[in-house]
């Protein structure tokens, strides 16, 4: 069974004025299997931003259904939306998100804090995934103290510490320098190589290249995919380019 | 930029586009105008010097406190109109900064600054006179109310209180303009456009500050609690005032963080989710707000003080009066029952009878009839209380316990009178206020020798709660209570052997009862004063060296304008405050929220449910909101102590009352408060949850 499967995800906007309607997602269906690092790629506007949200049950679909583990995430009662969220999904996001108000420590332990963990239990979990993320001499420090990379790996870290089913990052390498680009992408393979489902939005080729698959989203509908199989990490951004050229230019689908 | 109407016109649009900041600014502008407008007409009015004819004083009272009730208001409106504007200045750098990078030079945007100016100005001083004009009428209403005047017709206009509160004003407006010009000219456009998101560094603990703050609390605590006298709580109010207000500061900068940060390093307690985004959170926010905390603290601390020491010394007027004024026609004589070294060679004795027959009789022949007579004798003395609870007339022996004790005597008639008691004593049996013990010993020492002359050991049968005679506490009190007037005097004669030359006067007190109209009685008075001019008035009443006169009336009319004035000044400034610290918990809110905003969007994000999010931000607003207040009512039950001592310098001695105007002031004080906090946190939840 795979941990997540998206069927028939439809979501209108209704403007405020005028009451037109504007359809994000027209029909978007895909499954992701436990353990797999999927990468959702697309232009601005093609619903992307929309889709995540709905994943990250932060936005309802008009129509269609996501299933969590069997669970369907769109059913969830608003009360309980936010316990779920916690325990079942984590977030990495483009700017980080990071609260100025808490030590890189305490941003990390703040799903676990809202979970209602003892502190101990805590503990256990923080030290050594932040010695796997090269955190742990950072801990004590604030985040307007630490780098870019440094802060996008404090968020990384608060994804994974609740130990989610799966990790929905935005855009997660938008915000960072090639350096830590690659630094942050390298732990992302690390990661999903110990088993960790990864779920990425991003329009960065580079970043794409190192998922195990490439969905490619236009005007609300999954267009087209890309499994990278046995090739290496050039070779699958060689094919994300073609496919974005090919996108680019109004090709039909012939993959 | 050659389009000269360009500048007002983006002046009044940012008034506009933020009037959110603005109406407040301009609205407390009128209100402080109108308060320094009002009191300046007050002082000026022609209806305010008839305001008791004939008691020249009871005018000069409102006059005085009016004059100084405006300049309080004017500084204080200084200091408050600064803390909005750096308020408005800092929510406006951002803008500032963009017409700058637009292509407006500083000149020009140092032009839109002064048509701001120019704009705010006039509406809050235009419609701050205009508000002073309408109320200083129904303001003038109430004070004859207070005053028990009858009300004056006419409707006044002082322009010379306009002219001078505008003056102030403008003047006021014109420093805080030239103080942000400088501001803007210091300024590099890209920091104005940045300002806002400037990084936030974690409050360091200051260790200095922590325990300044806490000494310095401490101390001025002690000194409100251990005033025992009316005299040390003048002597050391200001000692203490200042010493708790250097606390409030340092307890909100430095002890709220060492406390907060005490809490963090608790880790069990820190890692639960509601304690963990609030210590965070409180953490932030001390740092951010300590002083404007603090300030609202003082304020509010300043406001419950003055209403309630003005209230309850205008409430207790009527007693302080009919305490001070036994009777419609008061006559105090004080006299030696024995000659001096002053005296001369025709001493006689002072004649009670005669003086009070004498008084009678002038009353009489005035037409008037008496309608009753109470005479009494007193005296008292200073002394020492000695470790062993012995009282010494040597003041200042070795081993005197601390404090000179001010002891008083008088008969069990006068105080079954003024007490409503039934008090039946024997022969050397005493009743006592201040005393430990079952009986008192005195020592009769002479001073300087410390020679024991005498002893008296006087058993008390009854102990008063509450001291009989509301004399202005200058030491620490003690009365005692005997028989009839023999008692007295005999007591007398035992502090006349140890004093040797240094005797305490005896006090002979007649308050005669007079059937007789107000007017009737003022005739009656100033008859008088003529009588006696005629040096020989007093003849055959005895030696005695002074002996004055008072009817109850004029008293009460002299007290009720000073304590009425008081009350008025309080309420005034108390409204004054009242209205800064509503404005200042509303700017609070506003910025807060605008800053929250963003948190609260990453803690949903990461899993915190709405209700959750709600609850976090209701208490530590709540939190943020009634600490200052919270602090404030310590501050008056500590400070409780030193106003009902001071009160007392004013005749004062109702403990019960002064407790209850203060429990109402604070009452009141928490309902304003608590309507200001519903309707500011509406306005901070609309912004938070947009």
């Amino acid at each position: 069974m795979p941990i997540l499967q998206v069927s028939d995800l439809k979501k209108v906007y209704t403007t405020r004025f005028g009451g037109q309607q504007v359809q994000a997602l027209s029909n978007v269906s895909f499954a992701v299997e436990s353990g797999e690092y999927v990468a959702i790629m697309g232009e601005s506007g093609s619903g992307k931003t929309t889709l995540l949200n709905i994943l990250a049950a932060l936005d309802k679909p008009t129509s269609g259904e996501v299933l969590l583990d069997g669970k369907n995430i769109v059913a969830i009662r608003e009360r309980e939306i936010a316990a779920f969220r916690r325990d079942h999904l984590g977030f990495v996001f483009q700017d980080f998100n990071l609260l100025d108000t808490f030590s890189i420590q305490d941003n990390i332990l703040l799903p676990l804090v809202l979970a209602g963990k003892r502190f101990p239990e805590m503990e256990r979990r923080l030290l050594p995934l932040a010695r796997r993320l090269g955190l742990q001499d950072l801990l004590k420090k604030y985040p307007y103290e630490v780098s870019g990379g440094q802060k996008q790996r404090t968020a990384v870290a608060r994804a994974l510490i609740t130990e989610p089913r799966i990790v929905l990052a935005d855009e997660p390498t938008g915000a960072l320098d090639s350096k830590a680009t690659d630094s942050l992408l390298g732990l992302f393979d690390q990661v999903n190589a110990e088993g960790q489902t990864i779920l990425m939005v991003t329009h960065s080729t580079k970043a794409a290249s190192h998922a195990k698959r490439v969905l490619f989203i236009r005007d609300g509908e999954v267009f087209h995919q890309i499994y990278k199989g046995v090739s290496s990490t050039e070779e699958m951004y060689q094919k994300i380019s073609d496919t974005l050229t090919l996108l680019a230019a109004g090709g039909n689908d012939n993959g | 930029m050659g389009n000269s109407s360009l500048f007002p016109k983006l002046a009044f649009q940012s008034i506009r586009n933020s009037r959110k900041f603005y109406l407040p600014y301009i609205l407390a502008l009128i209100g402080n105008v109108a308060a320094v407008y009002i009191m300046s007409a007050l002082v000026s009015d022609p209806g305010v010097k008839d305001i008791a004819p004939g008691r020249p004083n009871a005018h000069m009272y409102v006059e005085a406190f009016m004059s100084i009730g405006m300049v309080i208001a004017f500084f204080f409106s200084f200091i408050f109109v600064n803390y909005i504007n750096g308020f408005l200045m800092k929510q406006r750098k951002k803008e500032l900064g963009l017409y700058n990078i637009l292509g407006m030079g500083k000149r020009h945007i140092a032009l839109v600054l002064v048509y701001e100016t120019l704009y705010v100005g006039a509406a809050g001083i235009l419609g701050g006179l205009a508000a002073g004009l309408v109320f200083h009428k129904l303001v003038n209403l109430c004070l004859h109310k207070v005053l028990f005047m009858p009300a004056p017709f006419g409707f006044y206009i002082s322009w010379s209180g306009m002219i001078l509160t505008a003056g102030m004003f403008s003047g006021m407006l014109l420093l805080v303009l030239l103080g942000n010009l400088n501001k803007v000219r210091l300024s590099k456009p890209i920091e104005l456009l940045h300002s806002a998101s400037a990084g936030e560094r974690e409050p360091k603990t200051r260790w200095l500050m922590t325990l300044l703050g806490v000494l310095a609390l401490g101390t001025g605590y002690y000194i409100a609690i251990s005033t025992r006298t009316g005299v040390d709580a003048l002597m050391l109010y200001f000692v203490a005032v200042f010493l708790v207000i250097v606390g409030t500061y340092c307890l909100f900068t430095a002890v709220s963080i060492f406390v907060l940060k005490a809490l963090r390093r608790s880790k069990r307690f820190y890692y639960q989710t509601s304690h963990f985004i609030g210590v965070s959170g409180m953490l932030h926010r001390m740092k951010q707000n300590a002083m404007g905390l603090a300030n609202i603290c003082i304020l509010c601390t300043m406001v419950m003080v003055m209403l309630s020491g003005t209230l309850s010394l205008y409430l207790g007027t009527e007693d302080i009066v009919r305490e001070q004024y036994p009777g419609d026609v008061n006559v105090a004589v004080r006299y030696f029952p024995r000659p001096t070294a002053d005296s001369g060679e025709d001493w006689t004795p002072f004649d009670p009878e005669a003086m009070l027959s004498l008084q009678t009789g002038f009353i009489e022949s005035q037409g008037l009839s008496v309608t009753d007579v109470n005479t009494y004798t007193r005296f008292g003395f200073g002394a020492g209380l000695l470790k062993d609870g012995t009282y010494t007339t040597d003041r200042f022996a070795q081993d005197a316990a601390g404090a000179v004790v001010s002891i008083t005597c008088i008969t069990q008639e006068q105080y079954n009178k003024a007490a409503g008691d039934s008090l039946s004593l024997q022969d050397g049996e005493i009743a006592a206020y201040g005393v430990e013990g079952d009986e008192m010993t005195i020592r009769w020492v002479i001073p300087g020798e410390g020679r024991e002359v005498d002893r008296s050991t006087l058993p008390i049968v009854r102990k008063l709660q509450s001291n009989p005679t509301q004399d202005p506490q200058i030491a620490q009190m003690v009365t005692i209570v005997v028989r009839d007037e023999a008692a007295v005097t005999a007591l007398w004669e035992k502090q006349a052997a140890a004093y040797v030359d240094d005797w305490s006067a005896l006090h002979w007190c007649a308050a005669i009862d007079v059937d007789g109209s107000e007017e009737a009685l003022y005739r009656m008075q100033s008859r008088h004063m003529e009588a006696i001019e005629d040096s020989g008035f007093y003849n055959g009443t005895g030696s005695w060296y002074a002996c004055s006169w008072n009817l109850r009336s004029d008293g009460a009319a002299e007290s009720y304008a000073m304590a009425g004035g008081f009350l008025f000044l309080g309420i005034f400034l108390g409204f004054i405050f009242l209205m800064a610290t509503v404005l200042m918990i509303y700017y609070k809110q506003v910025s807060e929220g605008y800053e929250d905003k963003a948190r609260f969007e990453i803690m949903q994000k990461v899993g915190l449910s709405r209700s959750e999010v709600k609850r976090s931000i209701h208490s530590q607003i709540l939190m943020v909101f009634f600490l200052p207040i919270i602090v404030a009512a310590i501050h008056i039950v500590f400070d409780f102590n030193m106003v009902e001592k001071l009160l007392t310098l004013l005749y004062l001695h109702n403990t019960p009352l002064t407790a209850l105007c203060t429990l109402g002031t604070v009452l009141v004080f928490f309902l304003v408060y608590g309507a200001v906090y519903l309707l500011t946190a509406r306005t901070y939840y609309k912004i938070v949850e947009r």
